[in-house]
């Protein structure tokens, strides 16, 4: 579904991303780990247009994505939950959703809406209230059904489970499942590492802009480099 | 009796203050900038008009003609100098909103003269007046204010309740984030400069018709007063550009009445500092904290 | 290994001297021989007077980073101060005119102070708008003030003072102070300032001091400037400083590029002269004068020499070291000339077994919500405590209050046995708290040496009077926190980033300097807010260690918010759990670990049991 080959970025003056490759299957849930500033949410921008790599192909779909900018990516079904949820605060719950829906028929979005509020009940209580009061764990969910909206075959998740407490890491990391059960591919980037590679059918390793290792989740999860240096022993 | 008719008069500049701010105010809460080339635009939009008069051409072109060329003219710049800048220091696009500021005072200087001309004013509105017992209205002040209502009514709903004002909105808070939802955030901020320059070339006809004369830099006092109303008011506020322009226009008036005039500037920098030192953000602006 | 050359302070001073000297001379010369007839000289003096107007913004616009619309008020305020003083013949020659120079200076320094106390509070874009308001207001005066200022049609009469060598005094004078007091401890603060304001306070920078002192040293020159202007011209009309002489101010500034003299001294040099260069397209002129900004700021938005400054002695070492030495060697950090143990740690009077900190029913609002409420706390010197909790709990604004940078709605906080009702976030930090941030905020243009120094702030006090004049005092006090510096660099293996940006070192070193930063400011307790956010599990496992060895070579009292329950069980000594803004639970790893009320609000089941 997604094929990224021989992406390299530049972020500001510092090399970012070094001749990564990978690709995404229609199903699956990938996730990409690794330390503070090993280029991983740099990838998901370079994806998603808002960066853009030097080399190399970006195919999403079939279309090559690689020069095409932001609002044009959202269109062809990728969607992209960025680090640090960034809702639009001064927004109302329902607005926000709703401007998640933007690039999408009109006639769609009440029945949307609803299918949001379904998953998340704790938004549909305070879809009136402006975003900016919301707690961390809520925002993240409302990032999250934002991005559900446009009704994504791609959905990239960066860093979901950032500064949250570790009752509600457990909770988005259930619904992540539950988007993917319901048919959503997945690509995830986390700090986390032990919950990323739990749920993951695949996992990247990432060391200073470079794939240093990959492998089922599971696998990883066994694997010594990475216990050592992602799982704490 | 006299109180009144300033009351009157005050509402009228207000109304005029209130449209030119709503321009400042727009594009500031887009791409934060103090866009100091917007009162030139209005300058530019008087000279379009009054060619228009002068040619011989109805007066309904001088308006339209006007509106579109400070759409045009703003759309320009914004793409022209503006865009490129976007990610540079927020300095460097202030000077440069200066620079466009002088190079439209000189140009028309160039080409137009320094010394105003005339506005046909009769052209646009027939002088006279209502009478409504010893009060007399002009024209010109029904019709000031009556369109600037409509506007601003006009931009409130634009803003608050179409999609294309929500993105505005979505812009302003976080350009990535919008983009990430399908926005083409430079489509919208070309439309936020549009708007406000349209709101100008309405103002720009006004002033002229109240005050008709011409000159290349008519839009610097009236681009300050406005500012400063928009600042006043709360910059990114609808209803605070208008309060804004309605309290700067009344302090004027009354200064001026009591016979002070040259004290007037003073008095409305001076409401404007004890404003900003109560309620920083104005009267209307959300009062952001710093996150620690 | 060849050594670089490195040419010692007191031989830079000469040679800047010479340099001076030679200018002078040269000047002279041309204008006294005719090489510059009246026209020239009369553009060179414009020029100087727009250098030391430039230079002057440049210290609250580039050094402090603000934005002052109205440096022309205060041009005002020196010039008619100066203007009148000298008509009033009090004085004759000479000390007329170094007395009406400094009394415009004082004049203007002193509308600095009063509008800088109001303005400063204000940031960004409503500082700009303020000041002009501030400046407009000053000339809406002098219009209105005929019978002292000549109102609109003008002062005239006045002497003219200003030939070639004044104004070049004026502006070597100028520069030379501004450089002085920008490198020293006050120097370093009002650039901490312009870097992060927050951190700053906590680092015990007393933002408001320094902000009015930028303030009044450029409102004072300024004043120096208009002085001179006025000496100049010989007549003073109100024209002369409205809004647009203000913003030509800044334009220099900001085509020179902001925060570095240089620039803005060639900056003023070329503006000036342009007039006289395009006075044969005169009719256009400002039209290639407004394009030619807009074009450098399309092209170089950074000004023309970015932040970039000269350094002649500097350029004299690379031409030496490039012919003589070629294999010029890395910079070695400098030696360390005291033990470790013995100079990075200042003991603070130790209070034995008192408790450092303690807080009682300490509480706070916004607006109707009651965000933190009913906080009792107390740590003990050598103790390690935690504060955990949901997001939203309450534990950033705990530390807010603490620090002080929230006053409390309701209770108390004792630090070091003493009440901290009326103090601010600086005094509170004298007094012995310091702080790290959930979002990292260091003076990331500041080098890593720079930023610790910073901490140290307070520990050396030569005054601003010393700065300026190279005084031994000066010269001690920057070799004590150099080395204080270094030694606590060394302490955690950072020393050899001593001359790094901050901006620049990577994530985990970035954490990490800020706790070196925070200890600087010599603590009894030292606040840590998530400082393994954003770390993997070998740095944070590096990080436990620093954690103790803070503990153990400080014997401070240290309080951290953490999200990794490993490391906040491993080495808390005691915790205090907060949900929706009041205590759940207090007590030992163990006992909140299994507390049921923690595990419903926090922990969850899963991974409390495997942390």
């Amino acid at each position: 579904m997604l094929k990224v080959t021989n992406m390299n970025t530049y972020y500001g003056n510092i090399y970012a991303v070094k001749d990564v490759s990978f690709d995404v299957s229609k199903g699956d849930i990938i996730s990409l780990i690794g330390a503070n500033g090993a280029g991983k949410s740099t990838i998901l921008k370079t994806i998603s247009g808002l960066l853009h790599s030097k080399t190399g192909s970006i195919t999403f779909l079939d279309q090559d994505i690689s020069k095409v900018a932001p609002h044009q990516v959202v269109k062809s079904g990728l969607a992209h939950v960025p680090e640090g949820r960034r809702v639009f605060l001064s927004m109302s719950v329902q607005e926000n959703l709703e401007m998640g829906s933007y690039t999408q028929p009109k006639k769609l979005m009440a029945a949307r809406i609803e299918d949001v509020y379904d998953k998340f009940p704790r938004l549909k209580e305070r879809y009136k209230q402006v975003a900016g009061t919301l707690s961390g764990g809520e925002q993240q969910m409302l990032a999250m059904g934002r991005a559900m909206m446009s009704h994504p075959a791609l959905l990239m998740l960066d860093e979901p489970s950032m500064g949250l407490a570790p009752l509600l890491v457990e909770q988005i990391f259930n619904i992540i499942k539950e988007l993917n059960d319901a048919g959503t591919t997945i690509l995830l980037v986390e700090q986390n590492a032990r919950m990323a590679l739990s749920i993951a059918n695949k996992g990247y390793v990432l060391e200073t802009g470079k794939i240093i290792t990959s492998g089922p989740g599971k696998e990883l999860l066994e694997n010594e480099i990475v216990k050592k240096a992602y799982l704490g022993g | 009796m006299l109180f009144l008719s300033q009351l009157i008069n005050a509402l009228q500049l207000g109304s005029i203050y209130a449209l030119v701010a709503l321009g400042y105010s727009m594009v500031y809460s887009i791409i934060k900038l103090l866009n100091f080339a917007h009162g030139d635009i209005i300058m530019v939009g008087g000279y379009i008009a009054l060619f228009t008069l002068t040619s011989g051409l109805h007066p309904v072109f001088a308006i339209v003609f006007a509106i579109i060329g400070c759409i045009a003219l703003s759309m320009l710049i914004e793409r022209l100098a503006y865009r490129p800048l976007r990610q540079a220091p927020r300095i460097s696009i202030l000077i440069t909103a200066i620079g466009i500021s002088l190079l439209l005072q000189n140009l028309a200087q160039y080409f137009f003269s320094a010394s105003g001309r005339s506005f046909p004013s009769h052209l646009i509105l027939p002088p006279g007046a209502v009478s409504l017992g010893a009060l007399s209205i002009s024209y010109i002040t029904i019709v000031t204010i009556t369109v600037s209502v409509i506007s601003m009514v006009g931009l409130t709903f634009l803003v608050q309740k179409t999609k294309l004002g929500r993105a505005m909105r979505a812009v302003s808070e976080d350009m990535e984030a919008a983009s990430l939802m399908g926005v083409n955030n430079n489509h919208v901020i070309s439309f936020t400069f549009a708007v406000g320059a349209a709101l100008a070339g309405i103002g720009a006809i006004l002033f002229a018709t109240r005050y008709p004369l011409v000159t290349p830099t008519m839009g610097v006092l009236l681009g300050l007063k406005a500012f400063i109303a928009a600042v006043l008011g709360g910059i990114g506020s609808i209803p605070g550009a208008v309060l804004g322009g309605f309290a700067v226009a009344f302090a004027e008036v009354l200064v001026t009445a009591i016979g002070l005039s040259s004290w007037a500037d003073g008095v409305v920098f001076f409401i404007l500092i004890l404003v900003l030192l109560f309620k920083p953000t104005g009267f209307m602006g959300k009062n952001l904290m710093e996150k620690v | 290994m060849k050594k670089k050359l490195t040419i010692p302070m007191p031989i830079r001073y000469l040679i800047n001297f010479i340099l001076v000297v030679l200018l002078l001379i040269v000047g002279h010369l041309a204008i006294s021989t005719g090489v510059l007839n009246r026209a020239q000289t009369s553009i060179v003096l414009q020029a100087g007077i727009f250098m030391i107007l430039a230079v002057s913004l440049n210290v609250v616009t580039g050094y402090l980073g603000q934005l002052p619309l109205g440096h022309a008020g205060f041009m005002a305020v020196g010039a008619y101060a100066g203007a009148i003083f000298w008509r009033s013949n009090l004085l004759s020659g000479h000390a007329s005119l170094i007395v009406g120079l400094i009394v415009a200076g004082i004049a203007a320094g002193l509308v600095g102070i009063l509008i800088g106390v109001p303005a400063l509070r204000l940031r960004g874009d409503y500082l700009a708008i303020i000041t002009l308001g501030f400046g407009e207001i000053i000339r809406v005066f002098i219009i209105n003030l005929p019978g002292i200022t000549g109102g609109t049609p003008g002062l005239r009469g006045i002497p003219r003072y200003s030939n070639f060598f004044v104004v070049y005094i004026g502006v070597i004078l100028t520069c030379t102070v501004i450089h002085m007091v920008m490198k020293s401890r006050h120097g370093r603060a009002i650039l901490a300032i312009k870097g992060n304001e927050i951190a700053a306070e906590s680092c015990g920078v007393s933002t408001t001091y320094y902000k009015v002192l930028a303030f009044a040293i450029s409102a004072s020159f300024a004043g120096v400037a208009g002085a001179l202007f006025a000496g100049n011209q010989g007549i003073l009309t109100p024209g002369s400083f409205d809004f647009m002489a203000s913003i030509n101010i800044l334009v220099i500034v900001v085509l020179g590029g902001m925060g570095s003299m240089l620039g803005s001294l060639i900056s003023a040099a070329v503006l000036t002269s342009l007039p006289l260069i395009l006075q044969q397209f005169n009719e256009y002129r400002m039209i290639i004068y407004s394009l030619m900004l807009i074009m450098i700021m399309i092209f170089k938005p950074s000004g023309l020499m970015g932040t970039y400054d000269f350094s002649m002695s500097r350029l004299l070492e690379k031409a030496y070291n490039r012919l003589f030495r070629h294999t010029a060697t890395e910079e070695s950090p400098p030696k360390l000339t005291f033990s470790i143990a013995e100079k990075a740690v200042v003991p603070k009077q130790t209070l034995g077994n008192k408790p450092v900190l303690s807080c009682q029913q300490l509480g706070i609002d916004f607006g109707g919500l009651t965000a933190v409420d009913d906080f009792n706390f107390t740590v003990y010197p050598n103790k390690i405590a935690g504060l955990i909790g949901p997001n939203g709990a309450g534990k950033t604004t705990t530390f807010n209050l603490l620090t002080k940078v929230y006053q409390p709605s309701r209770g108390t906080i004792y630090l070091n046995g003493q009440d901290t009702k009326h103090l601010n976030t600086v005094k509170a930090n004298k007094l012995g708290i310091a702080r790290t941030f959930q979002n990292i905020r260091l003076f990331k243009e500041l080098t890593v040496l720079e930023n610790v120094m910073i901490g140290i702030h307070n520990e050396i006090d030569y005054n601003l009077a010393e700065s300026i004049l190279r005084l031994p005092h000066y010269w001690r006090d920057e070799q004590t926190a150099k080395e204080r510096s270094l030694n606590l660099l060394s302490l955690f293996k950072m020393e050899s980033m001593a001359n790094y940006k901050a901006g620049s070192l990577p994530y985990g070193y970035q954490r990490k300097l800020e706790i070196i930063r925070a200890l600087a400011t010599n603590p009894s307790v030292l606040l840590l807010d998530e400082p393994a956010a954003g770390m993997n599990p070998s740095e944070t496992e590096e990080l436990m260690a620093i954690i103790q060895q803070i503990k153990k070579e400080f014997q401070i009292a240290i309080v951290l918010i953490e999200h990794d329950m490993q490391l906040v069980m491993n080495i808390c000594e005691d915790i205090t759990v907060l949900n929706y803004g009041r205590i759940i639970a207090q007590g030992t790893p163990e006992e909140v670990k299994n507390d049921p009320k923690v595990i419903e609000a926090y922990l969850g089941k899963g991974e409390g049991a495997h942390a």
